[in-house]
């Protein structure tokens, strides 16, 4: 089967989308995860707490998997027929993954935040919901990114075209 | 910079948890309360002493206090096992704070003659000198056996104090070339650190209230610079600094010759404590202050890294400090608000 330059593009993007949220996501909860082993040895009932804390950067992930998905679906690679799309279209879809990519690094930062707030959470317990605000701040932003993707994929009917 | 942050992560989420199980202050005012050893052990169920409290500890102030110690010091071991190993200076700040606290232990058993059991049920386990060595310390005939048996042992250097002690038959010069050691090699271990400038600004005040101590103590007893020189730690600027005016300057002067510097109004604060009592422990309690004051400071600045572990060492070594008086005043029969006021630190 021959690919045209424009699907390749938008499978590049979709790897691109996938492969640097999984990895940000991954350096965040593995950040937030070394903070709640350190709470947890001391604290075994924090665990509730702790799981969720660092369950927030995963989310840059589940983006960035979505994004991908999008893309995939949009060239027809997850429909069973692959489209012949125009080179144009093809940057355009590979634009997109790379905002998703680049906005998935908020989950390190999401991480380091959880990271303390895991600190906060186990020497004050009813700091709990501040915590998760502060971490949630910086999800806004990777929101934004999935957002802006989402408007590419649709302005170039890569999505509902 | 974030090598840094990463390897602490662990830690600093560990000692804030431990925080969380500090003594509360509506436990503190219980505590106050407690007239004998037996009440202040029941009340240390749930912190992280009660598992080192042990039967006699119930009805032996002296027992309790162990144990509040023991626990001190275990906390100090796993923290040095957890701690990054380019921290080192901050795991001999750990470990060999119980060899000086054993060491002073041997020294005033042997001054005041005490029975080499006493002694021994004395010792804490934490430090880098095993207890094998310092029941070889209890053995000692006198004074300059103890000091002899201390050769090629971080703490040979206390010769330098012996002969000053030999002299006087005072103790602190003893325990002011212990301090001097301990203190001098961890501010060399921390000059040696690279990155982590947090511990190396918590040393140097260390090492600066440690020399300023020994100034105002000088000062107070009229005694001259070449007799406190040898427990002076001379790589110290805030030192070279006050020696070339020092021996023309009376205590008054010396805290005047301080202006500028973060002492200054603290000291000048505790001039008229000093001027009723005589006695310059309102000068060490306000250094001490400012040492507790630093690594709060430390820890505000740089909520990542080592910061809150110093934070976190210091406030723990404050409760432990309180505690132990609390314990100790148990024994007394004295007013306890009195001693409160007098011995609590914040």
């Amino acid at each position: 089967m021959e690919l045209s330059m424009g699907t390749v593009l938008a499978i590049i993007g979709a790897a691109i989308s996938m492969g640097v949220a999984a990895i940000s996501a991954g350096v965040g909860v593995g950040l937030a995860g070394v903070a709640g082993a350190g709470v947890i040895s001391e604290d075994p009932k924090k665990f509730g707490p702790v799981l969720v804390l660092q369950a927030l950067p995963q989310t840059q992930g589940i983006y960035g998997f979505l994004g991908a998905v999008l893309i995939l679906i949009g060239v027809g690679v997850l429909g069973g027929t692959v489209k012949e799309i125009p080179i144009g279209m093809g940057y355009a879809a590979l634009g997109g993954g790379i905002v998703i990519a680049l906005s998935s690094i908020t989950a390190v930062a999401q991480g380091a935040i959880s990271a303390s707030g895991m600190g906060a959470v186990a020497k004050r317990p009813e700091t709990f919901g501040q915590a998760v605000v502060l971490a949630v701040m910086a999800e806004t932003f990777a929101i934004f990114g999935l957002l802006i993707a989402i408007l590419i994929f649709v302005g170039t009917k890569i999505m509902g075209g | 910079m974030i090598g840094e942050v990463l390897s602490y992560l662990y830690v600093n989420a560990k000692i804030m948890a431990k925080e969380g199980k500090f003594i509360s202050s509506a436990r503190w005012e219980d505590l106050w309360g407690c007239a004998s050893p037996g009440e202040v052990a029941s009340l240390l169920e749930g912190t992280d002493y009660f598992p080192y409290l042990s039967e006699k500890a119930i009805s032996d102030s002296r027992e309790l206090e162990k144990a509040v110690l023991e626990e001190f010091s275990e906390l100090g071991r796993e923290i040095s096992t957890i701690i990054p190993k380019r921290s080192w200076p901050i795991r001999d700040y750990l470990l060999r704070r119980w060899d000086v606290i054993n060491l002073r232990t041997v020294m005033r058993g042997i001054h005041g003659g005490l029975k080499k059991e006493e002694i021994a049920d004395s010792f804490i386990e934490g430090g880098e000198l095993g207890f094998a060595f310092l029941k070889t310390l209890i053995d000692a005939e006198g004074m300059d056996d103890f000091v002899a048996l201390l050769a090629r042992t971080p703490y040979q250097s206390l010769s330098g104090g012996l002969a000053k002690y030999n002299e006087t038959k005072n103790l602190f010069f003893l325990e002011a070339s212990l301090d001097k050691i301990f203190w001098e090699d961890l501010w060399e271990g921390a000059l040696k650190l690279r990155g982590t400038k947090e511990f190396r600004d918590f040393i140097e005040i260390c090492v600066e209230t440690h020399n300023l101590k020994m100034l105002l103590r000088a000062k107070n007893d009229g005694l001259r610079l070449e007799d406190i020189d040898p427990f002076l730690i001379r790589d110290c600027a805030l030192l070279n600094e006050l020696l070339p005016t020092l021996d023309e300057e009376d205590l008054s002067g010396l805290i005047s010759l301080l202006e500028g510097t973060v002492y200054f109004e603290p000291l000048l604060s505790a001039q008229a404590e000093h001027e009723r009592t005589g006695s310059i422990l309102s000068f060490e309690e306000v250094l001490d202050d400012l040492v507790v004051k630093k690594a709060g400071d430390i820890r505000k600045k740089k909520p990542f890294g080592p910061g809150p572990l110093i934070g976190f060492l210091v406030s723990k070594e404050t409760e432990v400090k309180n505690l132990l008086a609390i314990v100790r005043s148990t024994e007394v029969d004295l007013n306890r608000d009195e001693i409160r006021d007098v011995v609590v630190r914040k």
